[in-house]
């Protein structure tokens, strides 16, 4: 049978070797449908448990910020305290460290280095200003009986210690 | 909340993160498992999933309402984990695909797969696809979107997208007739 030869009863034709690739084809088309029809509808893909809780959180801790207002450890004005009394430190320890004078005590400085400073130094300490350096009152100063001083006593002083003649010069 | 209501909300920088929060509340189990299929480590899917809604409240004011919010947002997750896998692939030198069948192979020992042999193959079929047709595949076939939809998302016709799902499936129809 020409299957390319017109029907006799209404001229239709069929295109060439249809009907013996129908069977194929209408097969194919069957197993493709029942294998789609065998496709699982899920993923099979799985979360952690409480996955999607937990991400909710995390999120929005990334993009808004939270509230609390951030303290800075050290401000301006504490970080210029901070570094002032560091210096007045640093500054103390060098120039009050006795280590640093060699002098262990006070009473390690020696009499003729005083003396060498207080000849040397033009110190303008008037009589009560010594006194108070020594601590003592002006009262006390009145209580000192003068009185008691023997005249011997005081004539010796002066032969002792007035020897320049500049004092009977300027009382001439 | 309507979605014009949450937009309004969004862009408002008073309203925002309390918005925002309900967009998290709608949208992050939808946005996974669009991501997941496409990166298909549980891992990798948590940090684009991330990223996506980092991008989204950072560029709300840029979303111009021209698409349906919805459709934005896909935008922006199927370009962050395609950008993943891409940069993935970059740096074992290697093809989207490949990548994709390396994580494939090892998904019987992931924790966070319980499929079974013909999930497993499904998703290896899958993985044999262009990247374009995956994503239409995918999008189609397990989460229903409407052509029209899909449209506004990929930014492709209608006409276009029914093409690439039926190209898709043939290929995977074959595959796995052939495996």
């Amino acid at each position: 049978m020409n299957k390319n030869k017109k029907h006799i009863k209404t001229g239709f034709t069929t295109p060439d070797k249809y009907f013996n690739n129908f069977d194929k084809k209408l097969l194919n088309k069957l197993s493709i449908e029942e294998s789609e029809s065998e496709l699982p509808k899920e993923a099979g893909f799985t979360t952690p448990e409480n996955y999607f809780d937990n991400v909710e959180g995390e999120i929005l801790n990334k993009v808004i910020p939270t509230k609390t207002k951030v303290i800075k450890l050290f401000n301006k004005k504490q970080f210029l305290y901070a570094t002032s009394i560091a210096a007045i430190l640093a500054l103390s320890f060098f120039i009050l460290n006795p280590s640093n004078l060699n002098l262990s005590t006070f009473d390690d400085i020696e009499y003729a280095a005083f003396e060498e400073y207080l000849n040397t130094e033009d110190l303008n300490i008037s009589a009560l200003e010594l006194a108070d350096l020594y601590e003592i009152e002006t009262n006390e100063l009145d209580n000192i009986s003068f009185l008691n001083i023997e005249d011997e006593n005081i004539l010796e002083y002066l032969s002792e210690e007035t020897t320049s003649d500049d004092y009977y010069d300027s009382e001439l | 909340m309507t979605e014009q209501e949450l937009v309004t909300s969004l862009k408002n920088p008073s309203s925002l993160n309390n918005a925002f929060k309900e967009l998290l509340r709608q949208y992050k189990e939808r946005l996974y498992w669009h991501i997941r299929k496409i990166v298909i480590d549980h891992d990798d899917a948590d940090d684009v999933l991330q990223n996506t809604f980092i991008k989204v409240y950072k560029n709300i004011d840029k979303f111009k309402e021209d698409s349906k919010l919805y459709s934005w947002m896909y935008r922006i997750a199927t370009n962050e984990a395609i950008t993943f896998i891409n940069q993935r692939a970059k740096k074992n030198n290697s093809a989207t695909e490949e990548v994709q069948l390396t994580i494939l192979n090892n998904l019987t020992a992931d924790d966070h797969f319980d499929g079974d042999e013909a999930q497993l193959k499904l998703q290896k079929a899958i993985a044999t696809l262009p990247q374009k047709q995956q994503l239409v595949f995918n999008m189609k076939y397990f989460d229903a979107i409407k052509y029209r939809e899909m449209s506004e998302i990929l930014e492709t016709s209608e006409g276009a997208l029914k093409a690439s799902y039926h190209i898709a499936t043939k290929k995977i129809e074959q595959y796995i007739l052939n495996n």
